[in-house]
């Protein structure tokens, strides 16, 4: 774990200090809400949402997190939990497909050098085959990938085993190659 | 770090390295702050600390609270209740009545001292 999220949790615990608090949650947020708006689909209110029931959990649990893995894994940990309890109560009212419009797979792209046409069109490929994904498969692509995660800590994070992780990884690139086959070099 | 499939799964048309190569490329831009962290902290839950110092201060109060009273109302009242209370347990039981007072006042040391204790807990608690 990182020095600094150590010092800023064992300020939290022992002064019950605030601002720490707030310095970890601006160190994490981006991650956090990043990785609940690739499963929620795009759908950024909810995402924030998902996210804020995940930092004001993790202040009130914050005594049962003892390191064993990073705070940012432990993060996704609960966050994945309040998607799963949200999807749960939600299921016979919103559909959760995971299908969302290309646009929205890129949107907060705050980039300050444009990207040339092609290597956007590759994002927004991308984006839309990952969407095509199911969700324990994007889940599982996304913590490997892009948040850098082990398999071990990726299941931790699911709560499930570390073959199911490696069988999600290894199907969903299984899909991404079919879906993206147009832009395999010939 | 993730060991490359390509190493447990031959991969000789290199699609999965490039697949890879893609995902970690495209990984999710950094989603600016915005407010967010200011909602977190407004919709914190009251202080733990100010909550436990709160509960120390009432239980110190009802302390002094009691002994107070005591002080100012239990003097005469507590030595006639004793003893009427030791006249009549004199005639129940077996024990003089020097015996039942020895008793009875050690009784009242340890209330009081336990009273004492308590209150010095609730007090270092609210430092």
């Amino acid at each position: 774990m990182n020095r600094r999220d150590t010092e800023l949790i064992a300020r939290v615990l022992a002064n019950d200090d605030r601002h720490a608090f707030g310095e970890l949650v601006r160190l994490h947020q981006s991650a956090v809400r990043g990785f609940l708006r690739r499963l929620t689909g795009g759908h950024h209110a909810l995402a924030d949402d998902l996210a804020q029931e995940t930092f004001l959990e993790a202040y009130r649990c914050l005594a049962r997190f003892h390191g064993e893995s990073a705070f940012g894994t432990w993060l996704h940990g609960i966050a994945y939990n309040r998607f799963r309890i949200a999807r749960r109560r939600q299921r016979e009212t919103v559909e959760w497909t995971g299908e969302i419009e290309i646009r929205d797979a890129t949107a907060g792209c705050e980039t300050t050098v444009p990207a040339a046409p092609a290597t956007v069109d590759l994002q927004q490929d991308l984006a839309a085959a990952l969407a095509r994904l199911s969700t324990d498969e994007q889940s599982a692509i996304h913590l490997c990938y892009a948040e850098g995660l082990t398999h071990e800590e990726a299941a931790g994070v699911l709560g499930c085993p570390l073959g199911t992780v490696k069988t999600h990884v290894l199907r969903a690139k299984d899909k991404l190659r079919a879906y993206l086959s147009a832009w395999t070099p010939a | 770090m993730n060991t490359p499939e390509s190493t447990v799964h031959p991969d000789p048309s290199g699609d999965d390295t490039r697949i890879e190569k893609m995902l970690r490329e495209a990984s999710q831009p950094y989603i600016d702050d915005a407010g967010f962290t200011s909602r977190i902290m407004v919709a914190l839950p009251a202080s733990r600390r100010h909550a436990e110092r709160r509960r120390s201060v009432l239980l110190l109060g009802a302390v002094l609270l009691g002994c107070g009273q005591m002080a100012v109302f239990g003097g005469s009242g507590v030595v006639a209740f004793a003893a009427t209370l030791m006249e009549r347990l004199a005639a129940w039981s077996a024990l003089p009545v020097p015996g039942l007072g020895a008793t009875f006042t050690a009784g009242v040391l340890a209330c009081w001292v336990l009273t004492v204790a308590a209150g010095g807990w609730a007090w270092a608690r609210t430092r």
